[in-house]
C-alpha cells in the first residue's frame, strides 16, 4: 500500500480534480485505489458523480458513532471513494489528526494499493499535520505567487513538484519553468500537466478527467504522472 | 449446367461471337454432347467451376483462339497443384515423395549451414579466449626484438612468395577450377566471421584472384597477330587495369575505417575558442538561406564566441535586411572572382576568429554541431580541419526516380559513411566544401582557400596536408540539406567535381610533390582516379560488341577459360565489397550510379586531363520542384544509343550462332550474356532518367515526434508530428478528433525539456492526418521552430537503421529487374508518333499474352464436404 497526498503552495490550484484524475488513471493501470476526502468542503465526491445532496462520509459516520469505513463507495471495480460527509448546520468539524489516519492507513493497507488523500489547504506552517503519506506531491502553477510561496516552503519534504495548468505559449510560464528546473535541479523532480479546457469541463460533467476526455493532453499528462507514481509504489 | 446444342448457338451469338465462329463452336458442343459423358459428376463439377478455372474466358467475346486457350489452361491446371483435395495417383505420389525428399534435404542442409554459420560467428571470440592463442602470444612476447622481427620477416617473405606463385602460375582448366573453388570456399566461410581480421582475409583473397586475373590477361590473352584484335584488346585491358587499380587502392583506403568519436570540450565554456560561421551564397532563395541562418543562431555555443556571417556574392538587399533583422554579419565584396573560394577568402580577410565553420546555404546545422567538432581542435594543435557528413533530407534524383529513398543507402553514403572514415585512418580525410570546421592559422599558412581549380575544397585540404597539418572526420550527421532536384542538375554537379578533381590531379598531383605520406598519396590518388571512371565504363559497356560486330578477339582465350578467370575475380570483389561497404552501398548499385554518370564525365575529365586550365564553375541549383513527371530524353540519349548498339550486338550474336563456326559458339554465348548484362545495366540508367513528379516546393522530412495541439476552444490534445518543412508540418491525430481547414490552433513541440508553442492554422485534413502552416511567428519563434525540427541534435541519426541489409545476390537481381523496369518506363514515356508506330506490336504482344495460362483463384473458405453436398 502506498499513500499519496497533493499539497498546494496555495489554494485553488485544482488539486481535487487532479487527485480524481490520478485515481482514475491508477485504476486504469490495474491498481486498487481508495480516494479519501479530508476537506470539509466535501467536493471530491462530485468528481465521481455523487449526488449534490449526498451527506454520507467518514466524518459524519464518526460523529454518529459508526465506523468510518461505513462511508466507502465503490465507484468502479478497484476504485473506491470515501467522502468527507457533512452534517446539516454544523460548521465546526473535528480535525482528523495524523495519528488516527496513520492507524487507519495500516487497517486499509490490505484492501488497497493506493490511498490518495485530498488534504485541505492549510497555512504553510501547519501543512502536513492532518496526515502523513508515503508520497508527497507539491502542486504549483507557473506564476509569480507560486514562485514566491515556493521559496518559503521546505521543499525537501516533497517527492515531486507538479506544475498544473501549464501553457507553453506564455513567456512567463516557460521562463519560470526553466528557472525552477535550474533551481531544483537535483533536489526535486518536476512534472507538468498542461492547461486544458477538458479539466474544467470534467467537473461540470461530474466525471474524472480520464473518463470525460480520455484523449486530451491533460489526461495524457496525468497518465504519465500515474506511471511516475508507480515507480514509487511500495509493494 | 447442361449443355444443349440447340441453345448453344444463341448463347454464343449473344456474347458477341461472329457467325462462323458461333457455328463452329455449336458444332463442337454438339460433338461434345455426343461423345462425352457430360452428365457425369466430374464433368458437371468442372462445368460448374468454369468461371473460376478459366478466368481468361469469363466475360470474353468467344473467338477462334478460345479452344487453344482452353487447352493451354487445362494443361496448366493439370500441371499445377490444385487447391482442391484430389485423390493422388501413383505418379503424383512418387512426385510428392521426390518433392518431400528434396524439401527435407534442403531443410537439413539449411540447418547445418545455420549451425556452421553460428560456429563461424563465434570462432573469433573463441580463438581469442583459447589457450593456444595465449601460449602463442606469450611465446612471441618472450622473443627478443630482433628474433621477433626476423620471425615476422620470414613469415612475410613466405606469404609474399606464395602470393606471387598464386598470381603467376599458369593453370590448366582443372587446376584453375580447383584453385578458384578453394579460394571461394575459404571466402564463403570467412565472410560469416565477425571482426576486422576476416575482412582483411577477404581482401587478401580478392587481391590474389584479381592480380591473377590481370596477370593472365597481360600474359596470355592478347592476340599479337591481328591489328584489330590487338587494338580492341589493349583498350579493354587498359580499362580493366584502371578498374584493378581503383579496386586495390580502394581496399587500402577503406580496410580500416577509423570511426572517430567526438572529443570532449573543457568544462568551462570560457575556454572554448571563438568561431566564425560562414554561409556563402550566390543566387539561392532567401527561404533556403533563412533556415540555415536561424539554425546557426541557435547553436549550443557561448553567444560571445560565435559570429555568423552571410557571404552574399549576389549582393541582394533582401539578404542585407534579413541579416540586420536577425543580427548576423553580412559580407559582400567588390567582385565575384574565383566564385565560392574567392568569397571565403575575402571573408577571411575581414574576420578574426580562431576557427571557421563553413556551411553551404542549404545545409542546416543541428544545435550540437560545434560541441561535437571543436573538441578535436583543442586536443590536437596541428589539426586543421574537422569534416562531418553531408546528409540530405530530400531524395536525390536516383532515390526519387527509383523509389529507394530511406530504404537503401544513397549514392553519397559510401563516400561519407566509409571512404572518408577510411581516409581518416591515414590522416587523409579531406574538406568537402560544407559542414566543416577549419583552423584559421592553417588556412593562412597556405594562403587561403585554393582558387586554381573548380573543386577548391579538396585542393585546400591537399595543400594543408602538404604543409603538415592533419585532418579529422566525424561520421555523425550534424547538418542536413536538400539534394539536387533533377537528374541533369545532379549530373552537372558531378561533372564539376570530376573536372575539378582531375584538374588537381594534373596541376598538383598528390602522387608527387613533397609533404605527404605514402597512404595520403594513395587516398588522394584514389579519390581523383575514381572520377576517371567514365571512359573505362563506356569501354565495358561496348566491349562484347567488338567481338559480335567486328569479330575481334578482345580476350584471346577459350570461352570457358575466360569464365574461369573472370567470374571468380568478380565474385570475390563483390563479396569483399559487400562485406566492407554493404552498409553504405549495396552491391551492384555502384554500377548503376557509375553508368549514369559515365558518358557525361568521360569528356570533361578527358579534357581536363589534357588541358587542366579549361573549365568553368557552375553553381548547383537546389530547392526547386518538378511540375510533372517527365522523361529526360536529353540525359537518356547516349544510353539509348548504347542500348541500340547492344541490341544490334544481340542480333549479330544470333546470326553468328547459326552461321559461324562451331568452335565459336561458347564465345558467342559468353559475349551475349555480357551484352544482356550491359543492356540491363543501361536499362537501369535509363530508369533513372524518367523523372518523377515533385509536388511540394518545401520538401517535407518524415519524422515521428510526440507533439501537442491546443485548439482555439482551449482544449488540448496529444498528437504525433509525422512530417515537417520550414513552412508547415503534418500531424497524425487521435481517432475522434476532427478539425476543419482554416481552424486556428497552437502546436506544442518539445526540444529537450523545453516546450514551445507555435501559432498555426489548419490547411487540409485527410482522415486523421492534418496539415498545418505557421503564421505570425516572431523571430525568436522561428529560431525555436527550426530547433524543434531541422536542428534537433538527433534529427538525422539512425537513418541507416531503416536500410535493408545487403545481400549481393538479391541486390544483383534487383538491379537487373530495375534494368527491365527502365525499358518499360521508356515505353511509357514514348513520344506519340512512335507509339502509333508501335501499336501493332503491342497488339501482337497482348494477343499472345491472352494465351498465357492463369492460376485460378483459390476457393473461398469452404469445407469440401459441404461443397459436395
Amino acid at each position: 500500500m502506498t499513500s499519496l497526498a497533493l499539497h498546494g503552495v496555495r489554494g485553488g490550484l485544482g488539486r481535487s480534480a487532479l487527485l480524481a484524475a490520478l485515481g482514475y488513471a491508477l485504476q486504469g493501470v490495474g491498481e486498487r485505489v481508495l480516494l479519501i476526502d479530508l476537506c470539509p468542503d466535501n467536493l471530491l465526491g462530485l468528481h465521481f458523480n455523487l449526488p449534490l445532496e449526498a451527506r454520507e462520509g467518514w466524518a459524519l459516520a464518526e460523529r454518529e458513532g459508526r465506523p468510518y469505513t461505513d462511508a466507502v463507495y465503490e465507484v468502479l471495480d478497484g476504485l473506491c471513494l470515501m467522502p468527507f460527509g457533512n452534517a446539516p448546520g454544523d460548521a465546526l468539524h473535528p480535525a482528523a489528526d495524523a495519528a488516527t489516519w496513520a492507524a487507519r492507513q495500516v487497517e486499509l493497507a490490505e484492501h488497497f494499493d493506493w490511498l490518495l488523500f485530498d488534504v485541505p489547504q492549510l497555512p504553510a506552517a501547519t501543512a502536513g499535520h492532518c496526515v502523513e503519506t508515503d508520497v508527497q506531491v507539491l502542486v504549483a502553477e507557473a506564476e509569480m505567487a507560486s514562485h514566491l510561496l515556493l521559496g518559503r516552503r521546505p521543499i525537501e519534504r516533497y517527492d515531486l513538484l507538479l506544475i498544473n495548468r501549464y501553457d507553453p505559449a506564455s513567456r512567463l510560464q516557460s521562463d519560470l519553468l526553466m528557472v525552477w528546473r535550474d533551481l531544483f535541479r537535483d533536489r526535486l523532480p518536476l512534472q507538468v500537466v498542461h492547461r486544458d479546457e477538458a479539466f474544467l469541463e470534467a467537473l461540470a460533467c461530474k466525471a474524472p478527467l480520464g473518463h470525460y476526455a480520455p484523449q486530451s493532453l491533460a489526461c495524457r499528462d496525468v497518465q504519465s504522472l500515474a506511471v511516475r507514481c508507480l515507480t514509487r509504489r511500495q509493494s | 449446367m447442361t449443355l444443349n446444342p440447340l441453345s448453344a448457338y444463341a448463347w454464343f451469338t449473344t456474347r458477341g461471337a461472329q457467325r462462323p465462329v458461333a457455328w463452329l463452336f455449336t458444332l463442337g458442343v454438339a460433338l461434345a454432347v455426343l461423345f462425352l459423358r457430360l452428365e457425369s459428376p466430374a464433368w458437371q463439377a468442372l462445368l460448374a467451376e468454369r468461371q473460376r478455372l478459366y478466368p481468361q474466358l469469363a466475360g470474353k467475346r468467344p473467338s477462334l483462339g478460345d479452344p487453344v486457350r482452353v487447352l493451354i489452361q487445362s494443361l496448366w491446371l493439370l500441371l499445377r497443384r490444385q487447391p482442391l483435395p484430389r485423390q493422388p495417383g501413383p505418379a503424383s505420389k512418387a512426385w510428392r515423395a521426390v518433392r518431400g525428399h528434396w524439401h527435407t534435404t534442403r531443410q537439413r542442409v539449411q540447418h547445418y549451414r545455420g549451425r556452421l554459420i553460428d560456429r563461424l560467428q563465434q570462432l573469433p571470440a573463441r580463438y581469442r579466449a583459447s589457450a593456444f592463442k595465449q601460449a602463442a602470444s606469450a611465446r612471441l612476447r618472450g622473443l627478443s626484438v630482433f628474433a621477433r622481427w626476423a620471425f615476422y620477416g620470414v613469415l612475410t617473405l613466405c606469404a609474399f612468395g606464395l602470393a606471387l606463385l598464386c598470381v603467376t602460375e599458369p593453370f590448366g582448366y582443372l587446376a584453375q577450377l580447383m584453385f578458384i573453388c578453394l579460394l571461394l570456399g575459404i571466402a564463403m566461410l570467412v565472410r560469416h566471421m565477425p571482426g576486422r581480421f576476416p575482412t582483411l582475409m577477404l581482401i587478401v583473397l580478392s587481391t590474389i584472384i584479381s592480380c591473377r586475373y590481370l596477370w593472365w590477361r597481360y600474359t596470355s590473352t592478347l592476340n599479337w597477330n591481328d591489328t584489330t584484335d590487338l587494338v580492341c584488346g589493349v583498350i579493354l585491358l587498359a580499362a580493366e587495369t584502371y578498374s584493378w587499380c581503383v579496386l586495390i587502392l580502394g581496399y587500402i583506403q577503406t580496410c580500416w575505417p577509423l570511426q572517430r568519436k567526438p572529443a570532449n570540450l573543457p568544462a568551462n565554456p570560457g575556454h572554448w575558442p571563438t568561431v566564425d560561421l560562414m554561409i556563402p551564397t550566390y543566387n539561392e532563395d532567401l527561404a533556403v538561406v533563412r533556415t540555415t541562418v536561424l539554425a546557426a543562431l541557435g547553436l549550443d555555443w557561448p553567444r560571445e564566441c560565435l559570429r555568423i556571417y552571410i557571404l552574399d556574392d549576389g549582393r541582394r538587399d533582401a539578404f542585407r535586411a534579413f541579416a540586420d533583422e536577425v543580427g548576423v554579419g553580412y559580407i559582400v565584396r567588390p567582385d565575384n572572382k574565383h566564385a565560392k573560394a574567392g568569397n571565403l577568402n575575402h571573408a577571411l580577410g575581414v574576420t578574426d576568429s580562431e576557427l571557421i565553420a563553413i556551411f553551404d546555404c542549404d545545409h542546416v546545422p543541428v544545435r550540437s554541431f560545434l560541441q561535437m567538432t571543436v573538441g578535436w581542435f583543442l586536443k590536437d594543435p596541428k589539426l586543421a580541419l574537422v569534416q562531418t557528413p553531408h546528409h540530405f533530407f530530400s531524395p536525390d534524383p536516383f532515390e526519387r526516380n527509383l523509389g529507394s529513398f530511406r530504404r537503401r543507402p544513397n549514392e553519397g553514403e559510401l563516400f561519407y559513411g566509409l571512404i572518408q572514415d577510411g581516409n581518416d585512418m591515414w590522416n587523409a580525410a579531406f574538406f568537402c566544401g560544407s559542414c566543416a570546421v577549419l583552423r584559421r592559422t592553417a588556412l593562412q599558412s597556405i594562403g587561403g582557400f585554393a582558387v586554381e581549380t573548380v573543386t577548391e575544397d579538396a585542393h585546400t585540404a591537399l595543400r594543408m596536408h602538404r604543409q603538415g597539418w592533419s585532418s579529422a572526420y566525424l561520421s555523425i550527421p550534424q547538418a542536413a540539406g536538400l539534394a539536387t532536384e533533377s537528374l541533369s542538375a545532379h549530373i552537372g554537379q558531378r561533372i564539376r567535381w570530376a573536372r575539378g578533381m582531375v584538374q588537381i590531379f594534373r596541376t598538383d598531383n598528390p602522387i608527387f610533390g613533397r609533404g605527404l605520406s605514402l597512404f595520403q598519396r594513395v587516398c588522394y590518388a584514389n579519390a581523383m582516379l575514381h572520377f576517371l571512371a567514365g571512359l573505362p565504363r563506356l569501354v565495358f559497356l561496348t566491349a562484347p560488341l567488338a567481338f559480335l560486330l567486328l569479330h575481334a578477339y578482345i580476350i584471346y582465350a577459350p570461352a570457358l577459360m575466360i569464365l574461369l578467370y573472370v567470374l571468380p575475380h568478380m565474385i570475390h570483389a563483390s563479396l569483399t565489397n559487400s562485406r566492407m561497404q554493404g552498409k553504405y552501398r549495396q552491391t551492384f548499385w555502384g554500377e548503376v550510379y557509375e553508368t549514369v554518370l559515365a558518358w557525361y564525365i568521360a569528356r570533361p575529365t578527358t579534357v581536363a586531363l589534357f588541358a587542366p586550365k579549361k573549365g568553368t564553375f557552375n553553381v548547383t541549383a537546389k530547392g526547386g520542384l518538378m511540375e510533372q513527371g517527365q522523361f529526360d530524353w536529353r540525359i537518356a540519349q547516349p544510353y539509348l544509343w548504347l542500348a541500340a548498339l547492344n541490341v544490334a550486338g544481340l542480333g549479330f550474336a544470333v546470326w553468328r550462332l547459326f552461321t559461324g563456326p562451331t568452335a565459336e559458339v561458347g564465345t558467342v554465348i559468353v559475349s551475349s550474356l555480357w551484352v544482356v548484362y550491359n543492356l540491363l545495366i543501361i536499362g537501369a540508367a535509363v530508369a533513372v532518367a524518367a523523372e518523377v513528379r515533385q509536388v511540394r516546393r518545401a520538401h517535407r522530412v518524415q519524422m515521428h515526434l510526440p507533439a501537442g495541439l491546443v485548439l482555439a476552444s482551449g482544449h488540448a490534445y496529444p498528437c504525433t508530428l509525422v512530417d515537417y518543412s520550414d513552412v508547415g508540418v503534418g500531424l497524425q491525430l487521435h481517432q475522434g478528433l476532427a478539425l476543419k481547414p482554416g481552424a486556428q490552433v497552437r502546436l506544442l513541440l518539445n526540444r529537450g525539456q523545453r516546450e514551445f508553442a507555435f501559432q498555426a492554422s489548419v490547411t487540409r485534413t485527410v482522415g486523421q492526418h492534418v496539415g498545418l502552416v505557421f503564421h505570425d511567428l516572431s523571430q525568436q519563434q522561428r529560431i525555436d521552430l527550426v530547433h524543434c525540427t531541422f536542428a534537433r541534435a538527433d534529427a538525422w541519426l539512425g537513418w541507416h537503421q531503416q536500410h535493408e541489409a545487403d545481400r549481393p545476390l538479391r541486390s544483383l537481381v534487383e538491379v537487373l529487374k530495375l534494368g527491365a523496369v527502365g525499358y518499360l518506363r521508356l515505353v511509357e514515356h514514348m513520344p506519340p508518333w512512335l507509339r502509333t508506330w508501335l501499336r501493332p506490336l503491342r497488339a501482337l504482344v497482348h494477343w499472345l499474352a491472352s494465351y498465357r495460362p492463369r492460376t485460378p483463384r483459390p476457393i473461398p473458405f469452404m469445407n469440401p464436404v459441404d461443397r459436395d453436398a
